[in-house]
């Protein structure tokens, strides 16, 4: 009896794969759509309102944005080594990178609502609603912080499917359902993280530091 | 009828593995970046400082493309695909900064021939020099003549 490696109607293995990844890239082109949005709406409100970003970034949390930036590429590196180590057939590793990723994804999670906490204590909520906006009457401060909102939690959100996937196909990779002959599937979950990584390097600038 | 179907192409072959070393490089060479940016972001450049972040987050981005994602060994349709979308975001930033910033304030006060006494009109202030608005608005109602 011979081992089934594919789809019914996959005529092999690497066509599944191939599928697979053109598929997974489709998909990325869609997400990255829909941050496109949100990142055309900063542009315009930034050149209609350029001195309240200004005064909205010099008031962002940029230690946590910064160490949240470190730890977004730490794991974006931790997860392509679990690809590379699973397609050399090294699954306890590649199990290892992948837990190892998915703390520092739940680590990026923790600092990151810790931030939203300090926003809200200082009175600073979506919608231009709170007391800093009535001590701060400018036009498009609340715009900024909108936004700001809006942007990081829809990544926020991605973050957080991005470890369930992560999480889910570590335990394929431990329970060995996931080896070198199926890496394309790790692979995929690996690209979702690099996009939610690819998002991150541009918010971070935009919303922490100039 | 198997001889009637179309050839099947083959896919490409599953893409070369990478060694470990080349990812921790290109993964330190990143948090290098960070640092850069990071770093750069205390530096008064003026307008500049926006231009040269973006800059480094380009080039974060196209080593985790590259180097991370293997976007090389895509097949030619994975790649269209992956060009579609950029072309797009390009379009849809390029045009809306554009239509932003080639916008004129209305004119102020409105059509004044239209006024009557007792009309009132309420209207924002602009400091241009420093672009910043006032944060209020203003009214000034018509007064009967003299």
């Amino acid at each position: 009896m011979t081992e089934v490696t594919h789809a019914a109607h996959f005529e092999s293995r690497a066509t599944q794969a191939h599928a697979a990844r053109f598929g997974m890239w489709i998909f990325l082109s869609s997400e990255l759509l829909l941050f496109a949005g949100l990142f055309a709406l900063y542009a315009a409100g930034r050149v209609a309102h350029p001195a309240a970003f200004h005064e909205g970034i010099a008031r962002s949390t940029k230690t946590i944005g910064s160490v949240n930036t470190a730890i977004l590429l730490c794991s974006s590196t931790s997860v392509a080594l679990a690809v590379e180590l699973v397609k050399r057939g090294r699954q306890k590793p590649s199990a290892a990178a992948l837990v190892i990723t998915v703390l520092l994804g739940a680590a990026f999670l923790a600092l990151k609502l810790t931030e939203y906490a300090e926003h809200f204590r200082q009175g600073i909520f979506p919608g231009g609603s709170g007391r800093f906006f009535v001590q701060h009457p400018a036009q498009g401060l609340p715009l900024f912080w909108t936004l700001y909102f809006v942007t990081t939690g829809l990544h926020a959100v991605h973050v957080t499917v991005g470890l369930l996937l992560l999480s889910l196909t570590a335990r394929s990779v431990i329970k060995g359902s996931i080896d070198s002959t199926r890496a394309y599937s790790l692979h995929n979950a690996a690209l979702y993280w690099h996009l939610i990584d690819l998002v991150w390097i541009f918010l971070w600038p935009l919303y922490y530091l100039s | 009828m198997a001889a009637l179907l179309p050839v099947v192409t083959r896919p490409r072959p599953a893409p070369e593995r990478h060694s470990l070393s080349r990812l921790v490089l290109a993964g330190a060479f990143l948090l290098a970046l960070a640092g850069l940016s990071y770093g750069v972001s205390f530096l008064q450049l003026g307008s500049f400082n926006l231009p040269v972040a973006l800059a480094i987050a380009v080039a974060k981005a196209l080593t985790v493309l590259s180097v991370f994602m293997d976007f090389g060994s895509l097949s030619a349709s994975a790649k269209l695909a992956a060009a579609a979308a950029l072309l797009m975001v390009a379009l849809l930033v390029g045009l809306m900064v554009a239509d932003v910033a080639t916008r004129e304030l209305a004119p102020l006060p409105a059509p004044t021939h239209a006024l009557r006494k007792d009309d009132a009109v309420r209207f924002p202030f602009f400091w241009k020099q420093t672009q910043r608005w006032e944060g209020r608005d203003f009214e000034v109602r018509i007064g009967g003549t003299r």
